[in-house]
Order: structure tokens, then sequence, then C-alpha cells
């Protein structure tokens, strides 16, 4: 989630924190179990991962053109699944990100101060529905009615998928733009209206461009959310690991892959290493991105305090 | 005149900004020392180095000393815990905690370690009391201090400081935030708590140094340009810039 | 001059319109999903489904119902906070309260960050890797909801640090000059006044840990239990893994999939109650005006 600086939030406190006590020092460790916990996956991905290089290279992991860990000798090519979830990605994202936008300008310049209320109360109610259900309609609605109107094979795709994780993603991306546009500084828009400016030039030339940052930081984040989302893709993106080259193609994303067949495997087999190997794929891709999402976001935040 | 706290050569920084210039002077004990001065000119930052609040912020910095039973407070290992049980303070908006009257005021104590409730009980009366304000709230000391009106908001807030048995107590515009007739009852108890306290009390507002203050001490920018005597201040300054300032000049 | 004001406020008004058509358009579409769900399930519920154990008849049409199920995804849920709360909120408590602009900090909050961007599929991979298999805790209602909590860990601390930072500092000024130290200041003053805020955000993320499916996968659930799980050793049913299963594994999918929406109205009551009770006490804690 993002956080806004507040006021009180540098140099309050005395700069150099020393450990004073027994409670000072309980608060200290749990301030650091978060990293502790992150460096302990990282370690036991790896751990499950690397002895798969007793069997397969690096090479034909990272860049291999298909994933059969089922044929003999099994494939573990691990490319396929990373387009197909970088498709999926991409287009939910390319959905949400727009829709958000408009739903965030209709509640918070449009919309009565009422409707607006309860626009809030229902996102933040929808997004705490759990993506399986999602995943459900997906697969029993949207599916057959794909499949009939464009006269598809499937209608388990990458569509599919990316329209249910819009759904997912629309609540969160929605009311984090609306945490940014309400705390705009009040002094910009008040100048702009002062030359006369309408609400809709106000919102074009002044806040929209003022909240490049933490829009650009927002799309990150949600982008992360979606690249590691699991039940949706599992249910509904069609299980086939070919490179997806139409948006109406089934597809195998990562996180798919594991969930689909960490069960039919045993510890301790090359296709077990594989799989956590996909984990490691997906946990560094979501790190970097919400990485790069969080320094957009603190530079903004820089230039905001400066200002 | 017994003194409380002696101010030698003090100046205070905020990073590289020099907000308190030399300052030298001595607080009478068991008497109300005004602190006046336009705005800005580093009247919080005065009282607020005196039991070293701003040693919270990472580029504040001061020379000089501040001697209170002769040893300099500002030394880096005068205990800032024991410090602050003999200098308490009090600030421009109430600021109880947002619990029970009774634990509000019982804070102090307790985390100074005293449990024994009778103790407690009796402290918080006598407290309560002291600030004038007991009478309104003895049947219900269990009572969120948020529910209490602004000055007895602030006055609850003098109990709290003065339950540990401060020697000083420093006021940052304490009824600045609240109205005319709470604060004449806040000026009336700080009246009668001279005669046991030294009470160092920042105000903007000369009518209020007039009314309640014994001494006064006129900063600006940074500098004490004029302490004496209340009534020698206010009738015949020494210094011009005081004169100006007492006649409205600045504000 | 005026024509040209004219003209620029029916643009405005154009693009207004527009913009207010579309955002209904997918607000009505969010809202149509739930529709669809309670119309497509609500005939299977009844006392019946919502108490009995599970049982397919010969054509693999499900008769009995998720008690295990319910029974399950409480379990997990109540326990996983039950592990993460409290050290939760110790670590939010010190990202507040000791707050500095060190090196070492930023690493620690930005850890925080990223532990909660971990996708919840990878948090099931670690979960089995360390508690089923490392520790032994092979696939059981403990290992599950070990791995639940590291998944809330960081919800809870990110909760507990944006509601004390709420509080505003001159209650903690107001400590430090009765001579608190910091801990003190933090715990006896900040925690109590922020505490109800906590508790909110942590019954609000709850509704998110009951609902997640990828972290037990491979920790413990099981889509058939035909008893009630009598210890934490033992395997158990989840709402959401026995949606999935319904419409996936079972052999009569078409039969099974009104059960997966009865188990979705389930569900969706359930995150809905979690957020009502959210907003009854954000409610009452504005009308009480404490903080
Ligand atoms: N935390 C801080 N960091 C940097 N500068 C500060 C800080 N606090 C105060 N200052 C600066 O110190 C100077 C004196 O401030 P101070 O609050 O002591 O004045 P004051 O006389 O109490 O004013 P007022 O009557 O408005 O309360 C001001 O210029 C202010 O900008
Ligand atoms: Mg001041």
């Amino acid at each position: 989630m993002l956080q806004k600086l507040g006021k009180g939030d540098v140099d309050i406190f005395s700069p150099h924190f020393k450990k004073n006590n027994v409670v000072d020092s309980v608060l200290w460790s749990s301030g650091w179990l978060s990293n502790v916990i992150i460096i302990a996956i990282i370690f036991f991905l790896f751990y499950n991962w690397v002895p798969l290089f007793k069997t397969v290279s690096p090479i034909e992991f990272f860049f291999g053109t298909r994933w059969y860990p089922t044929v003999t000798p099994p494939l573990y090519g691990t490319l396929p699944l990373l387009i197909a979830t970088i498709e999926i990605s991409l287009f939910s994202l390319i959905l949400t990100f727009p829709i958000s936008i408009v739903v965030t300008i209709f509640m918070t310049f449009i919309a009565p101060k009422k409707i607006r209320y309860l626009i809030k109360i229902f996102l933040e109610f929808f997004s705490s529905i759990p993506s399986v259900v999602l995943g459900l309609i997906g697969l029993s609605i949207v599916s057959p009615y794909l499949q009939n109107t464009f006269n598809l094979d499937t209608g388990l795709n990458v569509f599919n998928a990316s329209l249910m994780l819009t759904f997912l993603t629309i609540p969160i991306t929605a009311s984090m733009m609306e945490d940014f546009m309400v705390s705009f500084p009040r002094e910009q828009i008040e100048g702009a209206e002062a030359l006369g400016a309408t609400s809709i030039e106000t919102l074009w030339k002044v806040i929209l461009p003022g909240l490049k940052g933490p829009f650009a930081s927002i799309a990150m984040l949600s982008m992360g959310r979606i690249f590691g989302e699991t039940m949706i893709v599992l249910m509904i993106a069609g299980n086939a690991a070919i490179f997806p080259t139409s948006i109406f193609d089934p597809a195998k994303p990562l996180s798919a892959t594991i969930a689909a067949e960490m069960g039919e495997t045993a510890v301790g087999t090359p296709h077990f290493y594989a799989l956590f190997g996909i984990g490691v794929i997906i946990f560094f891709i979501t790190l970097f991105i919400n990485l790069i999402g969080e320094s957009i976001r603190i530079k903004y935040e820089m230039e905001m305090r400066r200002n | 005149m017994e003194v409380s706290l002696k101010i030698e050569n003090l100046s205070a920084y905020f990073g590289e900004k020099k907000i308190l210039d030399s300052i030298t002077f001595d607080i009478p004990s068991k008497a109300i020392t005004a602190i006046v001065g336009p705005s800005g000119c580093g009247k919080s930052t005065f009282v607020r180095t005196i039991n070293r609040m701003n040693d919270r912020f990472e580029n504040f910095r001061t020379s000089g000393r501040i001697i209170l039973d002769g040893e300099d407070v500002l030394s880096k290992n005068y205990p800032l815990e024991s410090l602050r049980m003999r200098i308490g303070m009090v600030f421009q908006r109430p600021n109880p905690f947002p619990k029970s009257i009774y634990e509000n005021v019982a804070f102090g104590l307790k985390i100074h370690g005293i449990k024994d409730k009778k103790t407690l009980d009796e402290s918080v009366r006598s407290s309560l009391k002291a600030a004038a304000i007991y009478e309104q709230v003895k049947d219900n000391l269990s009572l969120n201090a948020y529910k209490l009106s602004g000055g007895q908001q602030q006055r609850l807030c003098i109990a709290r400081a003065l339950a540990v048995k401060p020697e000083v107590i420093l006021l940052d515009e304490p009824t600045s935030a609240i109205d005319p007739i709470a604060t004449k009852q806040i000026e009336d108890v700080l009246e009668k708590l001279s005669e046991d306290y030294t009470i160092v009390i920042v105000t903007h507002n000369i009518q209020q140094a007039a009314r309640i203050a014994d001494y006064i001490a006129f900063i600006y920018l940074g500098k004490l340009v004029e302490f004496g005597k209340a009534e020698e201040i206010l009738t015949s300054p020494k210094e011009k810039l005081t004169n100006d300032y007492l006649t409205g000049v600045y504000s | 001059m005026n024509l040209y004001l004219k003209k620029r406020l029916r643009k405005q008004k154009i693009v207004f319109f527009t913009i207010s058509v579309l955002a209904i358009l997918i607000l009505v579409a969010m809202m149509g999903i739930i529709v669809i769900i309670f119309v497509k399930g609500i005939r299977v519920i009844n006392w019946k489904f919502l108490t009995s154990l599970p049982s397919f008849d010969f054509y693999g049409v499900p008769q009995g119902g998720i008690g295990p199920a319910i029974v399950g995804t409480f379990l997990i849920t109540g326990l996983g906070l039950v592990f993460s709360v409290p050290l939760g909120i110790l670590g939010g408590i010190f990202l507040s309260e000791y707050r500095t602009k060190g090196k070492l900090f930023n690493i620690m909050r930005m850890s925080v960050a990223n532990l909660a961007g971990v996708p919840s599929v990878v948090h099931g991979l670690f979960g089995m890797a360390v508690f089923t298999i490392f520790f032994g805790l092979g696939l059981s209602i403990l290992s599950a909801s070990l791995t639940l909590s590291i998944l809330a860990l960081p919800i809870v601390i990110m909760v507990t640090e944006n509601a004390m930072k709420n509080v505003p500092d001159s209650v903690r000024e107001g400590a430090f000059a009765l001579g608190a130290k910091r801990w003190q200041s933090a715990l006896l003053v900040v925690f109590p006044a922020a505490f109800s805020k906590i508790m909110t955000g942590v019954v609000l993320s709850s509704a998110r840990i009951a609902g997640e499916t990828a972290p037990i996968l491979f920790t413990g659930a099981t889509l058939y239990l035909t008893y009630y799980p009598h210890g934490l050793n033992e395997q158990f049913m989840a709402l959401p893994y026995m949606i999935w299963g319904l419409v996936t594994t079972s052999i009569n999918i078409s039969a099974s999939t009104p059960f997966a929406y009865g188990i979705s109205i389930v569900l969706i009551i359930l995150v809905a109650a979690m957020n009502s009770v959210a907003m009854v006490s954000r409610f009452v804690m504005r009308k009480h005006d404490v903080l």
C-alpha cells in the first residue's frame, strides 16, 4: 500500500537510536523481523531450486521454450510461462489503469459527497472479495460467453484472465489514486481556478500532470500485484504452456504453473526444484517491480517536501 | 531574590540558523517570569531548551549552560528523565492523553515507579485541586480527558505536570488556544502556584504578563533585550526596543 | 470571450458526462458480479449446507455441506492472526515511534513494504519449504496458519504504523515532558490511543487472509474431509480452496458449480461482515471523538 509522508515524518526523533533496555530491544527486533523473513524466503527458494542444475542447465531453464515436465526426458523451459505472465499482466494493467482513473475522477470530481462515500465503501468491500470468487465467475460465466460469442476453441484464455484480474485490481488502484487526488495541494488547484480554469481544465492541466509520479508508482504497485496473482490465472488462463500469440489464446502463467503442478510432483524431484525456480522468478520480478514503484514514490515525496 | 535557574550565555541553533543568541539571566525562584517578544523570536525555543524537549530534533544544537542546583542541565550526562521530573511543561494546545482524567494525572508518577494506590490517589487529588479543576471532575475521574472543555483540559495538563512535584513549570502560551474565562481561571491558578513553584510562562500577550508576571524577559530576534521586575519593564523600560514592543510597534 | 467560455463549459459537460457513464458502467458491472453470485448460489444455502459434512452421490453431485470448510477457514485465519498480530504490532510500534533518518531504518521500512508485496504463491512455496518440510510440521493446520501469519505480518505492521502515526505528536511531547522514556510513550500512551484503529485494520485484513488460497494449497488444505479435524497437526478444508476444487477437479462440474457459488456467498458475507465491523467501529470512534 502507498502511504503518504505525514508532517511529523522526518526529523522528529533523535537521529541515532540507542537500545536502552529490554523493551527497546524487543521492539527493535520485531522491526527487523520482516527483513529476516525476506532473507529466509530467498534462502529457501534457492535451497529448493539450485539442485535443479544437476540435471538442467540454467540457459535451458530461463530460455528454454518448452515446459513439458511430464514427458521423457522432461523439459523445463520457463520462457513461455514468463511470456504468458507478462502478456496477461500488461494487458490487465492496460485495462485497469484508465478504468481506475475514470472511477477516481468520477468519485472526486463528479459524484456528490454521499455517493462518493458509498463508492469508497463499496470499493473497499469489493477489494476484499477473494480472487478465487472472481476466478469462478471467469470460469463459469465469462468463459462460455467468450467461447460462443467469438467462436473460440476455449473461453479460458489471456483475455478472460486479464479481465478478471482487472476487476481484482480496480478497487485498490482506484482507492490509491483517490488518496493522492484528495491530498493534492489545494493552493495549486486554487491557483488554477483563480485564473478562471474550469474544473476539467484544472484536472487536465494541473492535477493529472502533478500526479504523474504517484500514478506511475501506483501503476507499478498494481502491476506487482497482478504479476503474482495465482488463483484467477490458475482457473481461467487456459493452462496451456504455449506462447500466446493472440489475447484469445490460452496460456500458462508462472504462478498458475506452480499451483497446478506442485500437487502432482514429489519432493526432491527435478520438477519440484523447477517449480521453486519459478517461485524465484516470480519473487524477484515482483520485488523489482515493487522497488521501482517505491522509488518513484519516494522521489515524488522528496519533491513534494522541497516545495 | 533566590535563583532557580541560571541561564549562562545560552545559544541555540536549528541547523545553521541561530535561534537564540547568548542569553544570560537568572530565573528567580518561586515567582512568575514571563517571556515576551514578537512572533518567531525564539520564545518557544527558549523554554523548550530548558527541559531539553528540542533534543528530539536532529539538527538542534546548543551552547552555554543552564544551571539548576549547581548542575548544567544541558550536559549530555544529565539524565533527561530526572530533568523532566524537576522541570514540568505545559504546552500551547492542551495535550491530555486519550485516557481517563485519573490516568492522565497519575501517569507521571506511574512511569517513575510509584505503584501504591493510596499515594497515587492522594497525589491525583491534590494535583487536581492545585490546578483548580478538582471540584468539576471529582465525581468522574474515569471520564476520558478528551471529553473535557479546552480550558479544563489545559488545567488537567497543569495538574498532570504538578503531580510529579517539579520545582519549575514551563508554560508555552498556555492560554492562547482557550477562551477568556478559562484564561482567567488559569491565571489565578498560576498566581497561586507561584507561591511554591518557579513558573516560566511564554506569552504573546502583554496584558497577561502585566496581570500575573513578577519578572519579565523580553526577547527579540533570539537576543535577550531586557530582563527585570515586571513593573519596571512595563512602566519604564531601559531599552528602546522594549518600549517599541510594549507600545505595539511590532504587533 | 463569453462565447469561448461557453464552449469550454460545454466541453467540460461532455467530458464529465462521458466519464460518469463509464464509471457508472464499471461500478454496475462490479455490483453485477455480486448479484450474479447471489442469484446462482442462493438456492443451495440452507442450514444443512452450512453445518453438515460434505458428500457426493454416485454421479458426483454434491449432497452435503461445507461445515468442515467453514471451521477450517476460521481456524487457519484465527491462528494466523494469533501468530502475526502481536509481532506485527511490536514491529509497527518500532517503525512509528523509533523513526530515524538512518539508512538501516530505511532498509527496515523497505523490507516491510517488500514483504507485503511478496505474491501469495511464493508464500505458499516458502511455507511448504519451511513449515511443512524443514520443521516437519507436515500438511497441517499449523503449517497453513503459520504460512498465513507470515503473509499477514507486514499488513499488521503497516496497519499499526499508520494508526500510531495518526496520534498527534503533541501527545508524545506530553509524555516526554513528564520524563517518559521512548518505550513508555510508545506503549503506555500512543499505543492505547491507536488501539481501536489498529484493531479495525486487523479485522479488515483478516478478511483478506480468510480468502487466500495459494498459501494453503501446499501446506495442508484438502478438498474432502468426512470429519472435523481433531488437532492442529491434521489437514483441513477451507472455503476458497473448496470453490476451486468444486469447479476444476470434481467429476460433475456442472452439478458442483452452484455449490461453488453458495460457498462464494458465504465468503462474501464473511467479508461484508468484517467490513461492517470495521465501518461501525470507525463510526463509533469518530462519534466519541477519541482521536
Ligand atoms: N523544529 C524546527 N526546525 C527548524 N527551525 C525551527 C524549528 N522550530 C522552530 N524553528 C525556528 O526557530 C525560530 C524561533 O521559533 P520559536 O517557535 O521559538 O518562536 P516563538 O517566539 O515561540 O514564536 P511564536 O510566538 O510564533 O510561538 C523560528 O524562526 C522557527 O522557524
Ligand atoms: Mg512559540
